[in-house]
């Protein structure tokens, strides 16, 4: 009797943790086969978010159009390819914006952009117009491009100013390039020009960030620049 | 006499209990563990009450978690997905311990001094692994389990019990004295049903041979079902995806270690998982073969817009830390992954602290975290990780090119990366 009771306590403790542990693994071989299953039929639950540039709320369906728009038909697409830049004429045309209504664009981009001025006449950037340009071109974030829209002042001759206003931007991409050792540079790096002929930009601009005297400002100085931004938008 | 049998079937008694909780408390550390094998993440039964359900994820929870996740939590993981837990073969001791307390409780007329010491020594067996499990608890994981310390209360119950009844077994009288005095006394032994038997065992005392045998097939056998029954992996034994380019077009991966065969880990200096994740590969004797390069990867909103929130706040600021002396970025990663939580805290309480943290640890980075140059470079690596189209987490780890899958970051990291790395060797033989 007593050596059935030991024999009997033998094979349990034989059977008993090799039948739980047998279940054990098997339950969860079961659920793998079974997730494996829902994976391959597509009825997985999602994963984690997938890396990708940012988009964010003020990038509209209309603001997507005129930006591609934009981007392709003043050479910003292209991979840094052949001519770069829009000239007023161009810009004006493929924004089929008025001026205001272009300017308007950016108004949400207000955190993420700057006013590079410069003096009369000139395309040379001095130490603050570098700094803003560090501070804002460092801070890209996700976004996919930067615009960099040159304007001039109405004073002297249009196409004068037209070439200054290229001269002027130019001047933000040359920088750029010799600051910054970044291979996307001619992907993300957009410049119009637009002279004195379009989007002149209004005091409302001069609340943004801006190079040079931050005491004054009025309209043939806010124009005297590059208008700089990062734009979230993924096209 | 009659006194020393009942003391012994008392501590017979006691043992049993001690077997069949440690038991319990062993087979729920398996069932916890074998859970994982459908490579999935799941609660603990963390708690001193057997089946209880999982508590919050206090203090104690965590340990439960940090004791299953560590590699100490099973042995051959290499040969076996997640390794065979090491409370698998505990159940089976305490299943054997449980059936030397019956045959103790039987058999207790019988017992002689060496029948109690090799009870002694049998509940040796747990109390040595308990301690050896405990001193690896407090010196390396910092932590303990419920579970676990349910397990070394439990052997060191048992290990008493059978010290009791060794001490009470250890004055034997004679054969036949003992005869005499066992049936004098009218014990149940000598006047049941088997006065025979029970006056032949006290005459000849009970064999412990059959012990040995039984005590390795009660051990062996949960460890063969176990094994027996293991999922097949082979399927995720070629990762899961491949990185687009290993090219480092934007200069932004920091060398974290020299080895032969290529890899890249996507992480963040103040993530608990990639702390982890360094540990357990250390653990692994794997991380020689590999030669690691890091992307830094913060998820931390002041840098990172892929996260709504700061899930590790100071995280740039660390990031941007590395990359401004990428050969000195080893040092400040240890030192990141040392003080997580109080880098952390510190940055929640204000914004800029842990930069404050790192120039005060490294004054040589006086100027260079939050500077343009490096809040570019930064900016650069995360869009390495969006042109591939990376998943948003850390850590990721890609071996010549192919991912790691993310399950296998933890239980089965020895097993999945020794064949990757085996994969790419043989990919780059001529």
């Amino acid at each position: 009797m007593k050596s059935a009771i030991i024999a009997i306590a033998a094979v349990l403790a034989l059977w008993a943790p090799s039948a739980l542990v047998t279940g054990w693994v098997e339950q969860a071989g079961t659920r793998l086969a079974e997730r494996e299953a829902a994976e391959a039929a597509g009825e997985a639950p999602p994963t984690s978010a997938v890396a990708a540039v940012s988009n964010e709320e003020y990038c509209t369906p209309q603001l997507k159009v005129i930006l591609r728009r934009v981007l392709q038909s003043c050479g910003l697409a292209q991979g840094g390819g052949g001519e770069r830049g829009c000239q007023p004429a161009t810009a004006a045309q493929v924004a089929a914006l008025s001026g205001g209504d272009f300017n308007a664009l950016f108004l949400p981009m207000a955190e993420r952009a700057g006013v590079v001025q410069f003096d009369a006449s000139s395309a040379e950037l001095d130490a603050s117009d570098r700094a803003l340009i560090d501070r804002i071109f460092s801070d890209q974030q996700g976004a996919s491009y930067f615009f960099v829209v040159a304007r001039a002042s109405p004073d002297g001759r249009a196409e004068m100013n037209a070439e200054l206003s290229e001269a002027r931007a130019a001047a933000v991409l040359t920088y750029l390039r010799e600051r910054y050792d970044d291979p996307d540079l001619d992907r993300e790096v957009g410049l119009l020009w637009l002279g004195e002929e379009f989007a002149q930009l209004d005091t409302e601009f001069c609340s943004w960030q801006r190079s040079g005297d931050a005491a004054t400002c009025d309209p043939a100085e806010l124009n005297r620049s590059a208008f700089l931004t990062w734009v979230d938008c993924s096209l | 006499m009659r006194t020393r049998i009942w003391i012994a079937r008392g501590c017979a008694a006691v043992m049993l209990l001690a077997a069949l909780a440690g038991a319990t408390f062993a087979g729920t550390s398996t069932a916890d563990f074998a859970r994982h094998l459908d490579r999935d993440v799941h609660d603990l039964h963390c708690s001193l009450v057997p089946g209880a359900a999982a508590p919050p994820a206090d203090a104690e929870h965590t340990g439960c978690r940090v004791a299953l996740m560590s590699p100490y939590s099973s042995v051959q993981r290499d040969r076996y997905w997640g390794g065979v837990p090491v409370a698998l073969p505990g159940l089976g001791t305490f299943a054997f311990l449980a059936v030397w307390a019956v045959f103790a409780a039987v058999r207790a007329g019988g017992f002689r001094l060496r029948h109690g010491v090799l009870g002694v020594l049998w509940w040796l067996l747990p109390v040595g692994a308990s301690i050896y499990m405990g001193r690896l608890a407090y010196t390396e994981l910092h932590a303990f389990c419920r579970l676990c310390v349910g397990i070394y209360a439990s052997s060191a119950v048992g290990l008493v019990s059978a010290l009791v009844m060794a001490f009470a077994t250890r004055r034997s009288p004679g054969a036949a004295a003992a005869v005499r005095a066992h049936l004098a006394a009218g014990d149940d032994e000598a006047a049941g049903d088997e006065p025979e038997a029970t006056a032949a065992q006290i005459v000849a005392p009970p064999s412990v041979w059959w012990s040995f045998p039984v005590a390795a097939l009660t051990v062996a056998a949960p460890v063969a079902a176990y094994v027996g029954s293991l999922p097949d992996m082979s399927e995720y034994e070629g990762g899961c995806g491949t990185l687009a380019s290993i090219d480092d077009e934007y200069d932004v991966l920091i060398p974290l270690s020299e080895g032969p065969v290529d890899a890249i880990e996507v992480m963040d200096p103040l993530c608990a998982a990639c702390r982890a994740f360094e540990e357990r590969l250390d653990a692994s004797g794997l991380g020689g073969e590999l030669g690691r390069r890091g992307l830094l990867f913060p998820l931390d909103s002041e840098c990172n817009w892929m996260v709504r929130s700061s899930v590790h706040p100071g995280a740039c600021a660390v990031s941007e830390a590395m990359l401004c002396e990428p050969a000195r970025a080893g040092e400040v990663l240890r030192w990141a992954f040392e003080n997580q939580e109080s880098i952390m805290e510190a940055e929640r309480a204000r914004a800029g602290a842990a930069a404050e943290l790192a120039t005060t640890r490294f004054p040589y980075l006086r100027g260079c975290i939050g500077g343009v140059e490096v809040r570019s470079e930064l900016h650069r690596g995360l869009r390495w990780a969006v042109r591939r189209e990376l998943p948003v987490m850390t850590p990721q780890l890609f071996v010549a090119g192919r991912k790691l899958c993310n399950e296998d970051t933890d239980l089965g990291l020895e097993y999945m990366l020794r064949r990757l790395i085996a994969s790419a060797r043989s990919e780059a033989a001529p």
